[in-house]
């Protein structure tokens, strides 16, 4: 109820009051923290201390033996629906501690329904297809955004205020910024240094399509 | 003249050629072995060598093909469900999870002995618990280590006695685009004693796998017999240390020579040091069967060789023995022998050449013998190694002339039978005739009862040959009496001669004609010889002036006299003379005559 109300009183500040854009670039370095990573993209940026109710369905679909988009947002008590546009059958689970599920295989054209309240990322993956794996950020609040390859965000029409920023990226790499939003638009940057080692392949040097079942459905099984 | 002798114990020549060709035959035998032993020898560590080098490719080729194979488990193990749950599942407890590798996955994989999960944090998720502990596996090989940021790491890891070879495989997540490290899989495999010994018979070199020049395990008696096996010696520890990387060394393991070659373990890898060793005499080992044999061969073959060689010695000594044998014979004038070498070989060449050498003797001996009885014995030893004074003609030279003649003879041959004349003749001159043989005279003729006896001074001086024919004078009077004894029991009579002797200058020669010759001696001198000898009384000896010269310090004068003889002008001054001692003939040696 508590935080009900306080969701409806930053609902009529943000409305009431002069709103603004933050955006800004996010770098994201490797384990190492000596270089940056080729892609800035999946990292997520929102803003923390109060809620706001979901509205529509955050949408996770999978093609390709991938799950589509790599890093979700959703918004806590929003559903989140995952499809199947692949030609594969697939199963959705998720081994977060706290909040853990499983979605039995179901195949192409159907969807499943999920509904997460804790915040932070549920890692999700497929019992048939190891390779598959993606992250639902459950964030607070409509206040967030992710990056693209370059590491560009825009959260818009952000209440005016001081806020505490938070950035995290699917290596892990995070961080919080507060920011000041008094007088119009702000631009940050922020650096994360991923904790986990990863391999980033630029698709220029991925290998021709053809060489799997995936490339299949992209030529013509969609 | 010198003579040359040889000092030695006395060895039969048949034997020392068997004994020499024995020799001969062994020190071949024995050289070409060890020629041919050397050179197998060489050929072998050379070729020791080369395996050497092949058996470390072959290693190298092993732990590669292991690591290849760990790879593609690691991909399996990790490519199941389980493994990611392991990595991801926050919510499973480490028992869980090792219970997962040990009684889940690993039956699957039976020839894993690592198998463990570490999380991109570094944190052990889970383990083996019957094999190698993954936090001692990452605290003690950084290489491993280095498996957290992403990369593929193969190593070796050293526990206990035994050497695993592991591979961390890095699990990797998501598109292609970017994927994410869930963690690391530690999977591995053991190098236990039976795959080295399997690594044994399929390079066919013993080898040992080493940490810190210590034998953590070993396949094969090159490693097995050292005494550094469990805990090493302070010497093996230093020969292991002290080996070389690149070129094999010879070392022996009790009586076995072997060839080593040591690795050094490989950073960039993670091998560990290993040693390889062949045996040498393992290599030469048909070498030692064909040593057997040759000295069975040599053996036999040196019976044979000494009972052939002793043959063929035979063969050579026989006829030399034959020809000893002839020749001996033949130094006592026994020329009746011959030599039969059987053959158509220099031998038999020889044995024909020496018989034709006795033929030769004996017909010189027969003439020589022949010969000596119608003249005088060093006229014909003369005649026949001077063949030159064959030729007609003679000398003039001084010499001594002795003329002797039986007293009373026509008178006493009237007495006696012709038998009884012949034979006291022959008594008479078988006596003289020793005695100026053995004083160097020449009987040159007989006259009758008469002889002319020349003292020839070729060979010796006139002094001594003048001493000589005086001396002959003396002792055919001193044996005159024995022989007179002798006769006096034949019961023939007693006989006196006269001597008479000259020396001056004389033709010597052959004298004749081409169908008929004679040796004799002409001249004034000979004449005057005779006359003197005419002038001696039975018993006496008569000298003539110049001879008395010559030995008139040697001899007793018993009368001296002067007289004319028929056929000279002038008279003559004569000496009768006898020895100093009368009971002895031999001239006195007190004073030297001119």
């Amino acid at each position: 109820m508590r935080i009900a109300l306080l969701s409806l009183i930053m609902a009529l500040s943000v409305t009431f009051s002069e709103a603004a854009d933050i955006e800004g670039w996010i770098v994201v370095m490797d384990k190492s923290g000596q270089s940056p990573l080729k892609s800035h993209a999946h990292a997520i940026v929102y803003l923390e201390g109060f809620f706001s109710e979901p509205a529509g369905m955050a949408v996770m679909d999978q093609q390709a033996k991938k799950f589509m988009p790599r890093l979700l947002p959703a918004i806590r008590g929003q559903t989140i629906r995952f499809d199947n546009s692949d030609i594969y059958q697939h199963t959705v689970f998720s081994t977060h501690p706290t909040e853990p599920f499983s979605l039995p295989r179901y195949g192409q054209g159907e969807s499943r329904n999920v509904v997460l309240h804790d915040i932070g990322p549920h890692p999700i993956f497929c019992d048939i297809h190891q390779r598959m794996i993606a992250e639902v950020y459950v964030v607070p609040n409509r206040y967030f955004a992710v990056t693209d390859d370059r590491g560009f965000f825009r959260i818009a029409d952000v209440p005016a205020g001081r806020h505490r920023m938070r950035a995290w990226h699917i290596l892990g790499g995070n961080a919080t910024l507060l920011v000041d939003i008094e007088t119009g638009n702000r631009s940050v940057s922020l650096e994360l240094q991923s904790k986990k080692t990863a391999v980033e392949t630029p698709a220029s040097q991925r290998p021709a399509p053809g060489g799997n079942a995936a490339d299949f459905q992209q030529d013509g099984y969609d | 003249m010198a003579t040359i002798k040889t000092i030695g114990f006395h060895f039969p020549f048949k034997y020392k050629l068997a004994l020499s060709i024995t020799v001969i035959v062994i020190g071949v035998l024995a050289g070409t072995f060890f020629v041919l032993q050397r050179r197998i020898e060489a050929n072998a560590i050379r070729d020791i060598k080369i395996d050497l080098q092949s058996t470390r490719q072959i290693v190298a080729d092993l732990i590669e093909e292991r690591s290849e194979h760990l790879q593609e488990l690691a991909r399996a193990v990790s490519g199941g469900e389980l493994m990611r749950i392991i990595l991801t599942d926050t919510s499973l407890d480490r028992l869980t999870c090792d219970d997962i590798v040990l009684n889940e996955i690993l039956p699957s994989y039976p020839q894993l002995s690592t198998l463990g999960a570490v999380d991109s944090r570094g944190l052990i998720r889970a383990n083996n618990p019957l094999g190698p502990d993954i936090a001692t596996v990452l605290a003690s090989n950084d290489q491993l280590k280095n498996s957290l940021n992403g990369s593929i790491v193969h190593g070796f890891m050293r526990i206990g006695r035994n050497y695993h070879q592991i591979i961390a495989l890095p699990l990797m997540i998501g598109p292609d685009d970017l994927r994410e490290m869930l963690g690391v899989v530690f999977v591995g495999m053991t190098w236990t004693a039976t795959d080295l010994a399997k690594l044994r018979r399929l390079s066919g070199a013993d080898i040992a796998l080493l940490s810190d020049d210590a034998i953590v395990s070993s396949a094969g008696p090159a490693f097995d017999a050292t005494p550094m096996k469990n805990a090493p010696a302070a010497s093996s520890f230093q020969a292991l240390a002290n080996m070389s990387g690149t070129v094999p060394q010879m070392h022996p393991i009790g009586r076995e020579r072997y060839l080593f070659l040591k690795i050094e373990s490989q950073a960039e890898t993670g091998v560990p040091a290993f040693a390889i060793a062949r045996s040498l005499d393992a290599q030469l080992g048909f070498v030692q069967e064909i040593q057997r044999v040759m000295l069975e061969f040599a053996g036999v073959g040196i019976v044979f060789g000494i009972v052939i060689s002793f043959f063929i010695a035979m063969g050579i000594a026989k006829p030399i023995q034959a020809l000893t044998a002839a020749a001996r014979h033949v130094a006592k004038d026994n020329f009746g022998v011959r030599v039969v070498v059987r053959g158509r070989d220099e031998f038999a060449e020889l044995g024909d050449a020496f018989n034709q050498m006795i033929a030769g003797l004996h017909e010189r001996d027969m003439i020589r013998s022949a010969f000596g009885r119608y003249v005088d014995h060093e006229v014909a030893r003369r005649l026949l190694e001077r063949p030159e004074m064959l030729r007609l003609g003679g000398q003039k030279r001084d010499v001594v002339i002795f003329m002797a003649d039986i007293r009373g003879f026509s008178r006493l041959s009237e007495q006696l039978t012709p038998e009884q004349t012949v034979q006291l003749l022959n008594r008479y001159f078988a006596h003289i005739i020793g005695i100026i043989k053995d004083k160097g005279g020449v009987v040159v003729d007989f006259v009758g009862d008469g002889i002319l006896v020349l003292f020839d001074p070729l060979e010796r001086d006139m002094p001594t040959m003048a001493s000589s024919a005086v001396s002959c004078a003396f002792e055919m009077h001193h044996r005159l009496r024995h022989v007179n004894e002798e006769m006096i029991a034949d019961g023939l009579p007693p006989i006196a001669i006269g001597i008479g002797l000259n020396a001056g200058p004389a033709i010597v020669g052959n004298i004749g004609s081409k169908e008929r010759a004679k040796f004799g001696i002409v001249g004034a001198e000979v004449n005057l010889t005779q006359r003197i000898q005419g002038e001696a009384k039975p018993g006496e000896v008569v000298l003539s002036a110049p001879l008395y010269d010559r030995v008139k310090h040697r001899v007793r004068v018993d009368r001296m006299f002067t007289c004319e003889l028929k056929g000279f002008r002038q008279p003559r001054t004569l000496y009768a003379v006898g020895p100093p001692d009368a009971d002895s003939p031999h001239l006195s040696i007190e004073q030297s005559d001119p």
